[in-house]
Formats: structure tokens, C-alpha cells, sequence
């Protein structure tokens, strides 16, 4: 019983004294309140500056801010995200470019433009592991009173995701393409990358290997037209193509008799009609100026290394790389390494025979203006519609092609193997001729 | 013929325009309750935290230079903001009774308030039994509670519920024994006589030792009653999410709202009028003051005296909701029967030796 | 005719409900189901169903370097992230054999005992809201805001630091973070005492959990239950103590455990106490290294390439929640080969069927509030 009257006193003081500090701090609220009306009222922020250079930065993370101009694309921010939310893309400027990628504010050289470099703040887990390794301080946390150096953010809110993905790197088209990143801005667009380039070894001249095209976006590829959906019209419009092609026109010629034929045939529809744009678009800037030497007959320093005798080798190899620095073609730089050679006594009739593979000594064919090269190769046959001929016309170029003939030799032996089968149509003739059989 | 149907349609309108003239203004008397008790709630929670509470909302909002009673709209923009919510009844609830509860429980408030004086006229039937009236009306809202958790198909509504109707029926007997025991004393369940007994005498809580102790005994039990912290076990929404609120939302759930504050405006006016002396002024119970004190005295000064005196319980029911922890419901159960109505039965018998003596 | 009541049972059925119980519950500290059995309102089962917030932590560490890896322990206790760096930094020392500068050990203990004391409030606050009362709450929130400050202050950041690195810490102390540590240990002594007077001793507390959820020590120790909550059952097992690492064997400090002042020893308010003394301690702790902090380069230590040797390591460490451990598998590559990480709270959850059945579902708030749990960790 006593221990009953014991609990409900106990019971009254604590609730007596609970309610005192209750209302204590109901009473002294004007001492006591610690919330802030957070849009009239800001907390201070903590102003603690600290960093790489002291003083400098400050370390409180709301946001990664990357100070571009600083930057030097080296990447290691990149590697110590966790996450992996940034994004850097760099091009280096082609040797021998005179591009300049500008200075630091340490004083470093850069050696590339920087192309991209996107922060997904939406992914950002803010451990501030990227600043640590960044050499040049570029990259840091902002939300503080920083410094004159930056800006001072609060609230970096914001109503969608898309706005949360910061592009720090903006350079401008000429500097891309000034430093030779044509795919970088092919990829923006959307576009396919440009074949994988030859490593750039200016033998030919820097003009020639600048404006190399890629083998493939002068052809006239009949692939494009699937893009039409009927079928009739697709049907016109390739055989169109085709004659076209045979004819030996150019993209925008062939586009002009696809869409007479369509129109001849009352099929030329919207649809049609947008394809055939995209083809002009997609495939006629690029000038059929092959030079086929460049691309063939590019002399490898690695044919040297068949060269036994170190002492030759080593002599060998430096005449060519002199010559190629100073953009001599091939055959000139086998004459200059065997002259190198004859007067250090060297030469050998083995080493000459090695050195003379550097140049081919049957350079393919020369350009022709009215067909292109590249279209040269056992494909063009296909233009051919009835099999037997076709299969026999291939059979024979593939065996010309063997002996190691030239372009209208293979295109003679072609055109008298049918004529012996006699399946020598006018058809099948002029399509050889429009592929140079004139010319033999 | 004519007089007789003209004399019944006066009696009738004049009856119609009494009657809703008292429900009209019964409404609004709850609805202004609400309004103002959850701002004043919010307010005095937030100052007992160490915090600010609502603050923009209103004309005094933090903009408007208030440092501490601003934001006094935020309460009618959540009303708005209730009324406009979806409606929302889940699909296996049982629908009739689910929309059924929030009314009898609101019924079962609004109809409490015609025995509950304002004042001494303020008063929409002064009953010969008026106390028992409003203890009898106020246990109305325990149905709707059972079947707000019943039909609502939860069982943590469920839970809710009959911990709730357990509850409210378990402390009826502390605070009718209570009650009686001023019954006793004044002889009349009549709210006039009652209050003309204090008038005459003292008032009720400084009549003996035993009405002090069933002044609490019965504030205890109506903090119960209302299902208020630290009795708030019905609700509990640490364990029972709502409790047998859980499924309610929008219109329905305002009902409910509204009904919560009016019952504490309710158990609160009670206890003023029982114990603390209704509409008298605190200077006439003492002879001390001089004369000319007592203009305070009147119908109005009534009105003004019974709301000061229910606001300030109102005040300490919320003061003990944010300073306690809640019980859990055995021990909610034990309070009841072994604390208070033991209290109680002694204090009744004590009180009848007292007035013998 | 009589209407004598008969009640024929073949015909009554009784059955146990199915409460389910989270993930979305108000008082289960995260996204923890318990699937619980209720007879009435008295808990029969408790099935805890985990998993809700697993987030592939010790995979994710195997294709990651070890430096990468400490933002990552930070998520796994976000209430105590400094222990977790703390930790996991420890057993990567233990690993390389790196010797760490005394400056270092000294803020990692000032920081590390700043964080159990916010730690503790966050668990002494919800457990509190889970009792029912809302203004200790309140004031613990505050008080740990401050704490928060104090952090941000030191490494920018209010939650997840990532500030206790492999051998050393990642910024030296700020200028007056000495004296602003000072000042919250002289603000907040008194509030601890605020707090015993609003929520300890008050008696609908103790009402509702001493005796309550009764935790044996031997039970507590075969279920592998740690740090406050097996003190809480009696037994005096400290890591700071009994396995002395950092600057700990340096300073002085009492390891409270629970006495059964209000009920037995072990149950909900024991647990409760053990941390409320905590608090104590750790600021005793904090004013002895505030005025003993060496000077020195804190990151004298820090290797330029985090590339252990080849070999394992288990290594662990006291949490506000108990011990944490890592185990490193490396092949001396600079990323794991695996990182198993033993979680306290996973081990104190575990016990919670042991404890709360044939308790009511009140009870069973509270016993889950006074275990401490962190989701986080549990899922990982």
C-alpha cells in the first residue's frame, strides 16, 4: 500500500517538475527558439576556408564547380569519383598543329583541349574525393563565402534533372575542329564516327593527310534508300540509283534521277523525298579527290626491323624518321635511306631489298576523275542482274585481280572471258565501261 | 380555424428560427474552436520545443514583423486545404458505415453543446438535467469511433478503436463519480443551480480537500475522454500509424478534427462551470476587492469569464500533452480503476460526511 | 424459458492476426517489416523482414579502390559516419601496418566521441517519440544540430564526412573548432540534465520501459548483441576499453552499464540509461583530448596509392551502436578482393524475437526504439 502512495507521488513530483521546464522554456522562448524562417533567415554558413592552396577554397559541399580555363583534362578527377558522375572528353592536337590550348593560372601548359567535361550533380554523392588529386585546383566543392576566385552560391535547387547536369567545357566548333576532332562533333550530332584514322604520320604532305576522306562517304551507297517505306517506290528509286551509279554521277546527280524517275511514276512522296535529302546531306560534302598512294602505299618504320644488323638498322631507322618528319613521300625516303646507307658502306643487297618494300614499287592506279577508285573491287559487278553473267564476270575479275593486273587490264580480261561465254550483253558492257573498260 | 393554423405556424417558425438559430450558431462556435485551438496548439508546442511554429501564413506572418504570434491564417488554409483534398474510400472498406462514423461522432458533439452554457443566458436549454446531459451526450461519439475502425477494414484502425471505446467507457466512471459528488453538494443537476450554489458559497474547487482532489480526478478523466496525450493511446501514431483515424481523409477527416476540439471545448466549459465557477468573476468569489470590481460581473463579462477560464484548461491540456510520454493500455486501464475511481468513491463518501457534518 | 447463455465452442474460432508492420510504420527507424503475430494486443511472433534498403555495399567495394571505398562506409550507419570511417580506416592501418600521427588519433577520438554524442541523441529522441513524448525530441534534435555544425565546419559536410581516411584525416582542424567544441561541451551539459528531468525520470516513462523487454546478458552475448544495449544487460564490454585503439588508452573514462535502477537489469530503461551516461562520459572524454591534442601534420600518414600487401584483416571497432568489424580480403591490388563488414545493429535487430514476444505492440515500439537499429547498416 505504502508503495502505492510511493507511485503516485513519485508519479505527481515528476510531472510536476516536467511541466515546470515545459513551461520554463514555453516562457523564455524568445531565448530559447533555435530555428531560423528559413527563406527570411539564413544560418550562416560555416567559413572555413581550406584547400590546396591554403586560404584559398572552401570546403563546405553544396556543388562541384570546375574553373575551366584552368583545366588540363588529365583526367584524375575522373578516376577518384566513386560514382562516376563526371565526364571529361579531351582532344590532343595532331603533331606538328600549331593549336594553342592556352595556360593555367598555375602556370602549366595545357597539352589538349578539353571537349567536354559534365558533372551529374544528380549522381554526385559529394565526398569530395575529385578535389584531392586535381593538380591545378580547378575542380572544388562550392557553398561558402569563398574567396575573390569564386562565387558565392546557397541553394543549388532546382525543379528538373536536367538542369543538375552541369556542362563546364564549352569549347567553340573552330577550336574542335583546329585540333582535329571531327568524330568528337560527329559523335554530338548524333552522327557515325569517321572510319579509325591512320595514325598520323605526315609522310605526305600535312594538307594531303588533313584532307583525307574516309572510303566510304563518297560512295554512293544504295542503302540509304531503305528509309522508304513502300515498296514500290523503294523499288523505283534503287533501280533509279543504280543506273544512276552505273552512270559514274555523283550523289547529287544521282538524287535528281531518283526523283525524276519517282516523279515519272507519280510515286514521289513526302516520305521520299526527305530520304533523298538526307542522302545529299549525309554523303555529298565529301569530294572525290582519293589519293590512293597516301593511304596504300604508307611506309611502315616496323619494315625496317627485318634489318639484322643493328648498326644498319639503327641508321636506317633515323634516315627515315628524319625524312618522314620532313614529309618526303615514300619512294623519296628510300632513296635518301639507301644514299644514308651506300655512304656508311652498308649497303647490302639484302638491306636495299628490305628497304625498297617501303615503296611499293606498282603504285595501284592514279586517280581517275569520272570513276572512283575505291568503288574498284569486285562489287561493282553486282550491278550485273542476270547470275550466270555475274558469277563469271566475278570469277575473272577475281582471278585478273590475282595476277596482280591493273584496273583496265582486269577489265579487259572480264569483258573477253564473257564475250568467250558469250553473255556479253550491252548491258553488262556498259557497266564495265562506265567502270573504266574504255580506258584499256 | 384560420387563428388556430396561424397561431400553430407561428409557434412553428418561431420554434424552426430558435432551433437553427442555435445549431447555426453552435456550428460556428465549433468550427471558430477548431480554427483557433490547432493555432494555438501549434503555437504552444512550438514554443515548448524551442521552435517557431506556422509563421507565414496571415497577415502577422514573419514578413509582416510578428516574431512569435505570426502565421495566424495557416489554419484556415489547412481547412481549405482539407475541404479540397480527394475524398478517398478504400475499396475494401465497408462504404456505408465508413461515411456513417465521422457524422455520429460529429452529431454526437454538436448536440452536446445545447446543455453547455456560454454564459448565464448564453445557454440553448437550460435542462434540469443538464450534467447528465452532456455526459450522457458525450459518450455519443464512441459508436462512431467503433465504427470508424470497424468499417474502415485496417486493422491497426481496428486496434485503434476499441482501445479508444474501452478507454472513453473506462473514465466515464471517474468523472461521473466526480460529477457527482458536486450534485451532492449543490443538490441539483441543474447548470444554474450549480453555479448559484458557487455564486452563493464559494467555488466548487475550494469547497473541501475531496472537491480539490475531484477537480483533478475529473480534468484527468475528461484529458482521457478526448483522447488527448498522455491518454492518446486511440491515436497513438507512433505505434497505431492514426490509430482508427488512418483511412480518413479530407472532408471526413476535418469532421473528425472539428468533433476532437469540440469535445475538449466541451469537457473543458464543464469543468469551468463545475468547479472553477462558470460565469462568475474571479473577484467576486473573494469579498477582498472593493465594489466597484464587480462590473465585471454581467452577462457578457459571463461569457467573457467562462471562455478565460475554459481556454486556460484548454492551455493546460495541451501543456500536458507536450511535456508527457504516452501510457500504454493496461497501465491507461490501472489509472482508471485503481487510481482514479478508488479516488473517487472515497472522495464521494468523504464529501457526504463532509456536508453531514 | 430460460436464456441461459450457451456458447457451444467447436462453433468459436479464434486466430491470430497478421499485423504487418512497416516498411512505411511511423516508429520502425527506417524501412524495417516486422511481421508480427498478435493474440489481442499481446505480440505472439516477430518475424523482422530486412532488406528494404540493401544496397549492395561489400559487392560495390570490390570494384572500387580503397579510397573510393570510405564514402561509401559512410552510408551504411548514416547516423554515426564517423565511426564507420573511423573504423574502416583502422582496419586498413592494421593492414598496411601504417603508424598514424598522434594529432590524428586525437581528432578522430574528439570527432568520433562528438559523433556518439549525436548518435545518442538521435536514438535517446526517437525512442522517446516512440514512447510518446515529442519535446525531448525536439531539444535532442537541436542539441545535435549543433554537433552538425561543428562538423560542417570541420569538413564541409553535415552527414556523410568521408573525413577519416586511410591513415590520416582529410582537413587538420579548423581554427576555433577547438574553442566552438569547447563551448557545446559547456551548452550542452546542462541540457543532459534538462533531458533526465523532462523524459527519465518521468514516470509514465519508466512506466513504459523499465521491466520492459528484459535482455539477459547471457542471452545478449549469444546472440552477439553489442555496444549500449549489451551494456545495457550488465555486461562491461568497451573496444575503447578492452581493446584499446586510437588515443583512447590515453585518456580517462568510465564504461557505464545498466544496473536495473528502475526494473531489472537489461530491460528498455537500462538501455536507455546506458546511453544517457554515455553522453557523460564522451563529453569527459572530449574535454580531456581538447586539452591534450598534440600538434602535427594529420596527413603526414596518408599514402599516395591506398595498395595493401597481400593478406586479410578483421579489425573492429566501437560505434554508438556497438562493434562494428571489417574483414578486407586483398590480393594487393589497389581494389579488394572482398570486404565483408559485420553490422552491430544487424546483431542487436536479431535479438528483438527473443525479447519482445508476449509483450504488447506498445511494448514492442519501445524495445524496438531502445535496441537502436539503423537500417543502413542493416541492409547494407
Amino acid at each position: 500500500m505504502s508503495e502505492y502512495f510511493a507511485n503516485i507521488f513519485y508519479g505527481l513530483k515528476s510531472f510536476a517538475e516536467g511541466l515546470q521546464l515545459t513551461m520554463r522554456h514555453f516562457r523564455n522562448r524568445k531565448d530559447l527558439v533555435a530555428t531560423l524562417q528559413y527563406p527570411h533567415e539564413k544560418w550562416p554558413i560555416e567559413d572555413r576556408h581550406i584547400g590546396f592552396p591554403l586560404e584559398e577554397y572552401n570546403i563546405i559541399r553544396s556543388r562541384l564547380n570546375v574553373d575551366i580555363d584552368d583545366c588540363i583534362g588529365c583526367l584524375q578527377c575522373e578516376r577518384a569519383c566513386p560514382v562516376d558522375c563526371i565526364k571529361i572528353e579531351t582532344i590532343k592536337p595532331p603533331k606538328g598543329s600549331d593549336f594553342d590550348c592556352g595556360i593555367t593560372s598555375n602556370g602549366t601548359k595545357m597539352k589538349m583541349l578539353v571537349a567536354r567535361f559534365s558533372i551529374d550533380m544528380t549522381e554526385c554523392m559529394f565526398c569530395n574525393l575529385c578535389t584531392f588529386p586535381c593538380p591545378e585546383d580547378c575542380i572544388y566543392m562550392v557553398g561558402g563565402p569563398n574567396s575573390s576566385k569564386h562565387e558565392i552560391e546557397y541553394e543549388y535547387a532546382s525543379r528538373d534533372r536536367e538542369s543538375l547536369i552541369f556542362q563546364f567545357a564549352n569549347p567553340s566548333e573552330s577550336d574542335v575542329l583546329a585540333v582535329g576532332g571531327e568524330n568528337y562533333l560527329r559523335a554530338k550530332a548524333g552522327l557515325p564516327p569517321l572510319a579509325p584514322e591512320v595514325p598520323v604520320k605526315p609522310v605526305e604532305t600535312v594538307s594531303t593527310a588533313t584532307e583525307k576522306p574516309t572510303p566510304t562517304a563518297g560512295e554512293p551507297d544504295v542503302k540509304v534508300l531503305n528509309g522508304i517505306t513502300d515498296r514500290m517506290v523503294r523499288a523505283t528509286a534503287k533501280k533509279a540509283f543504280m543506273a544512276a551509279a552505273r552512270g559514274g554521277s555523283d550523289l547529287a546527280a544521282i538524287a535528281k534521277s531518283i526523283q525524276a524517275a519517282l516523279e515519272e511514276a507519280g510515286k514521289f512522296t513526302d516520305e521520299a523525298k526527305a530520304v533523298l535529302d538526307s542522302l545529299a546531306v549525309t554523303q555529298t560534302p565529301t569530294p572525290v579527290t582519293v589519293n590512293e598512294v597516301s593511304s596504300e602505299a604508307k611506309p611502315d618504320i616496323k619494315t625496317l626491323n627485318v634489318l639484322e644488323d643493328k648498326m644498319v638498322r639503327g641508321m636506317a631507322k633515323k634516315i627515315f624518321m628524319a625524312e618522314s618528319r620532313g614529309g618526303k613521300s615514300a619512294s623519296e625516303m628510300v632513296d635518301a635511306i639507301l644514299a644514308g646507307l651506300k655512304e656508311a658502306d652498308k649497303l647490302t643487297p639484302e638491306t636495299e631489298a628490305v628497304v625498297r618494300q617501303l615503296a611499293p614499287e606498282v603504285p595501284v592506279s592514279t586517280p581517275k576523275p569520272s570513276a572512283p577508285v575505291t568503288d574498284f573491287n569486285v562489287k561493282v559487278l553486282n550491278g550485273i542482274e542476270d547470275r550466270m553473267t555475274r558469277g563469271l564476270a566475278k570469277k575473272a575479275f577475281m582471278a585478273a585481280q590475282r595476277e596482280g593486273k591493273s584496273a583496265s587490264e582486269i577489265i579487259q580480261t572480264v569483258q573477253t572471258a564473257l564475250s568467250e561465254a558469250d553473255k556479253l550483253t550491252d548491258d553488262v558492257k556498259t557497266l564495265l565501261l562506265s567502270i573504266g573498260g574504255d580506258k584499256a | 380555424m384560420n387563428g388556430i393554423w396561424a397561431s400553430t405556424l407561428d409557434i412553428l417558425t418561431s420554434y424552426g428560427s430558435m432551433i437553427s438559430l442555435a445549431g447555426v450558431g453552435i456550428f460556428l462556435i465549433m468550427a471558430v474552436n477548431a480554427l483557433v485551438a490547432v493555432y494555438f496548439e501549434r503555437k504552444v508546442s512550438a514554443f515548448m520545443q524551442d521552435r517557431l511554429g506556422p509563421m507565414e501564413v496571415g497577415i502577422f506572418g514573419f514578413k509582416g514583423g510578428k516574431k512569435f504570434w505570426g502565421g495566424i491564417g495557416q489554419t484556415i488554409a489547412d481547412t481549405v486545404k482539407l475541404l479540397t483534398k480527394e475524398d478517398i474510400l478504400p475499396d475494401s472498406a465497408d462504404k456505408k458505415l465508413m461515411i456513417l462514423a465521422p457524422f455520429i461522432i460529429f452529431i454526437g458533439a454538436f448536440v452536446t453543446f445545447i446543455g453547455v452554457p456560454f454564459s448565464s443566458v448564453l445557454l440553448v436549454s437550460n435542462f434540469n438535467i443538464g450534467i447528465f446531459y452532456i455526459i450522457a451526450m458525450s459518450s455519443v461519439g464512441v459508436v462512431g469511433i467503433i465504427l470508424a475502425g470497424w468499417a474502415s477494414n485496417n486493422k491497426w484502425s481496428l486496434y485503434g478503436s476499441l482501445r479508444s471505446a474501452a478507454q472513453i467507457i473506462s473514465y466515464e466512471i471517474p468523472a461521473g463519480l466526480s460529477l457527482i459528488l458536486v450534485v451532492l453538494v449543490a443538490g441539483s443537476l441543474n447548470i444554474h443551480d450549480i453555479v448559484g450554489w458557487q455564486a452563493d458559497h464559494r467555488w466548487f474547487i475550494f469547497h473541501s480537500p475531496m472537491a480539490f482532489l475531484a477537480f483533478f480526478v475529473y480534468f484527468i478523466s475528461g484529458v482521457a475522454e478526448t483522447n488527448r496525450t498522455p491518454f492518446d493511446i486511440p491515436e497513438a501514431e507512433s505505434e497505431l500509424v492514426a490509430g482508427w483515424m488512418t483511412e480518413y481523409s479530407g472532408f471526413r477527416w476535418a469532421l473528425f478534427f472539428l468533433s476532437e476540439y469540440a469535445n475538449m471545448l466541451i469537457v473543458c466549459i464543464l469543468t469551468a462551470v463545475v468547479f472553477l465557477g462558470g460565469w462568475l468573476s474571479p473577484m467576486a468569489m473573494f469579498n477582498i476587492f472593493p465594489e466597484s470590481w464587480l462590473i465585471f460581473d454581467g452577462i457578457w463579462w459571463g461569457a467573457f469569464w467562462i471562455m478565460f477560464k475554459a481556454i486556460f484548461l484548454i492551455f493546460v491540456m495541451m501543456w500536458f500533452r507536450w511535456t508527457f510520454p504516452r501510457l500504454r493500455v493496461d497501465q491507461l486501464m490501472y489509472l482508471c480503476w485503481k487510481v482514479l475511481i478508488p479516488f473517487a468513491l472515497v472522495n464521494l463518501v468523504l464529501v457526504s460526511i463532509w456536508e453531514l457534518l | 424459458m430460460s436464456t441461459k447463455p450457451h456458447i457451444d465452442q467447436s462453433l468459436v474460432k479464434t486466430e491470430e492476426m497478421v499485423l504487418n508492420m512497416g516498411p512505411q510504420h511511423p516508429s520502425t527507424h527506417g524501412v524495417l517489416r516486422l511481421k508480427i503475430h498478435t493474440d489481442g494486443e499481446v505480440v505472439s511472433k516477430i518475424e523482422p523482414i530486412i532488406g528494404y534498403l540493401h544496397r549492395c555495399f561489400e559487392k560495390h567495394c570490390e570494384h572500387l579502390g580503397y579510397e573510393q571505398i570510405v564514402p561509401f562506409t559512410d552510408r551504411c550507419d548514416y547516423i554515426a559516419s564517423m565511426h564507420m570511417n573511423h573504423g574502416y580506416a583502422l582496419a586498413m592501418e592494421r593492414l598496411m601496418g601504417i603508424e598514424v600521427p598522434p594529432r590524428v588519433e586525437y581528432i578522430r577520438v574528439i570527432v568520433g566521441e562528438l559523433q556518439r554524442i549525436a548518435s545518442h541523441l538521435v536514438a535517446l529522441g526517437t525512442f522517446g517519440l516512440d514512447i510518446g513524448a515529442i519535446t525531448p525530441f525536439t531539444w535532442m534534435i537541436r542539441d545535435r544540430e549543433r554537433i552538425l555544425d561543428l562538423f560542417e565546419n570541420l569538413c564541409g559536410a553535415r552527414l556523410l564526412y568521408n573525413y577519416i581516411w586511410v591513415g590520416g584525416v582529410s582537413h587538420d582542424l579548423p581554427e576555433k573548432f577547438i574553442r566552438r567544441t569547447k563551448e557545446f561541451i559547456d551548452y550542452f551539459t546542462p541540457q543532459m540534465d534538462e533531458f533526465d528531468q523532462l523524459l527519465t525520470f518521468n514516470k509514465i516513462f519508466i512506466e513504459r520501459t523499465a521491466d520492459v523487454g528484459i535482455l539477459p546478458p547471457d542471452v545478449a552475448i549469444n546472440y552477439g548483441v553489442t555496444g549500449p544495449s549489451l551494456r545495457g544487460s550488465g555486461v562491461k564490454w568497451d573496444l575503447r576499453k578492452d581493446e584499446a585503439y586510437s588515443a583512447y588508452p590515453e585518456l580517462e573514462f568510465d564504461v557505464p552499464v545498466g544496473t536495473g535502477k528502475m526494473g531489472s537489469v537489461g530491460d528498455c530503461w537500462d538501455r536507455y540509461w546506458v546511453r544517457m551516461l554515455e553522453m557523460r562520459e564522451s563529453v569527459r572524454i572530449i574535454d580531456q583530448a581538447l586539452k591534450s591534442i598534440p600538434d602535427g601534420d594529420v596527413r603526414a600518414a596518408v599514402p599516395k596509392k591506398v595498395r595493401p600487401p597481400k593478406g586479410s584483416v578483421y579489425s573492429r571497432f566501437e560505434t554508438a551502436r556497438g562493434e562494428i568489424g571489417y574483414y578486407i580480403i586483398s590480393d594487393g591490388k589497389n581494389i579488394p578482393v572482398r570486404l565483408k563488414m559485420r553490422s552491430p545493429a544487424f546483431c542487436n535487430l536479431s535479438v528483438i524475437s527473443e525479447i519482445a514476444e508476449g509483450w504488447m505492440i506498445s511494448d514492442l515500439i519501445a524495445i524496438l526504439g531502445s535496441l537502436d537499429i539503423v537500417l543502413g547498416e542493416i541492409d547494407r
